[in-house]
């Protein structure tokens, strides 16, 4: 197939997969949810754009779109204990695996800055439209141990920050194994 | 046939099974398929970052040498057996889709199936498998690479997936090459 026909290809298969209707389109994309293209995407971070390297001041910061940080490729249970943590909270299941990429950037910037609890809160809120800022207490960063009450605690022990909710079952745990930050309260 | 220049990072002793019994689809990433850094000034230095990255989440805990091996690969192809999603309008037109099609573009777990479907579909129209997908992505994190990488020129570096189930036939080894690596 010439570089023409490919293209002409590529449109036509746009043109197909927009005459769905949003449910056969929605009942289509299930079929692929774990097929080779969807891992490799996935696995290799292609949906992030590039990494940026962030140097202005906290209040420039607040404006730069989450999607422009530098997001690490690392495993996923290295940085948030996801299955306890969405089993807590199945309807922000979808925004609890979008920030599972987070603390990289919150940490370097943190780092940087310096920047507390109170300005991670609008971060999460006004950058992740997670839940509403009300709803969301950031606590100091933790060392969890294994004596810890909360089970999904238990099953991660490490250093962590702890954002609890005042909603019962809406906490969250972002863990960062190898961070040696101090926590800004 | 295009031949396509790439860098793949891996431990002593993959590398010298590679070498010895060829490339082997396996868990790798995610089992889909064989990563490599395509030819740049930097591919080195990517092929080295990855191999940090697996090392650091201790993927070559069970080999007997673990210190780092660059292997310099030609990937042989056809030019209809590539296909180049950043050149060939597929990222708009998935873009496009999930608008309209209420798909949450900020959910990459959600988007990802899109290319899934739509490359699928566009191989279907064209009666053939890619054994080659060309796709950017972002540099390894700092702890890793530590290139002060020039994204504001070059964008994200491009990365070559090697799909084919047979991928003896497509690659050959031209160098490979052990880096110290502490």
């Amino acid at each position: 197939m010439n570089k023409r026909k490919l293209s002409e290809a590529i449109n036509e298969v746009f043109e197909e997969l927009n005459a769905l209707s949003e449910d056969e389109f929605k009942a289509e994309l299930k079929k692929h949810e774990h097929g080779d293209i969807t891992r490799i995407i996935l696995e290799t971070n292609a949906l992030y754009a590039c990494e940026i390297e962030a140097e202005s001041s906290y209040d420039d910061y607040r404006y730069i779109s989450y999607d422009r940080f530098n997001l690490p490729v690392a495993s996923v249970n290295r940085y948030i204990a996801l299955p306890e943590v969405s089993s807590y909270i199945p309807n922000l299941y979808q925004e609890v695996e979008w920030i599972t990429y987070a603390p990289a950037p919150f940490f370097s910037l943190q780092e940087k800055w310096g920047f507390g609890n109170i300005q991670l809160k609008e971060i999460l809120t006004d950058q992740l439209s997670l839940i509403d800022k009300e709803d969301i207490f950031v606590s100091s960063m933790v060392t969890v141990s294994t004596n810890n009450t909360f089970p999904y605690m238990q099953a991660f022990p490490g250093k962590a920050i702890l954002i609890t909710s005042s909603t019962p079952g809406n906490d969250i745990i972002i863990r960062d194994e190898e961070s040696e930050l101090e926590w800004a309260a | 046939m295009d031949i396509i220049e790439g860098s793949h990072g891996t431990s002593i002793s993959r590398a010298s099974n590679i070498r010895k019994n060829g490339w082997k689809m396996q868990p790798g990433m995610a089992g889909t398929g064989i990563y490599f850094w395509a030819k740049s000034i930097y591919y080195i230095e990517l092929a080295q970052a990855w191999y940090r990255q697996a090392k650091a989440e201790e993927r070559y805990r069970d080999d007997d040498n673990i210190a780092c091996c660059i292997i310099l690969v030609h990937i042989k192809c056809k030019e209809d057996e590539m296909l180049d999603i950043e050149t060939e309008g597929v990222r708009l037109n998935i873009l496009k889709l999930a608008i309209e099609k209420k798909v949450n573009v900020k959910s990459h777990k959600a988007i990802a199936p899109v290319f899934d479907l739509y490359v699928k579909r566009l191989e279907e129209k064209a009666g053939i498998k890619y054994k080659v997908l060309s796709i950017k992505v972002p540099t390894p994190r700092k702890d890793y690479f530590e290139v002060d990488y020039p994204y504001n020129i070059l964008g994200s570096p491009l990365c070559m997936v090697v799909r084919d189930n047979n991928p003896d036939d497509i690659i050959d080894i031209i160098e490979a090459r052990e880096l110290r690596d502490e």
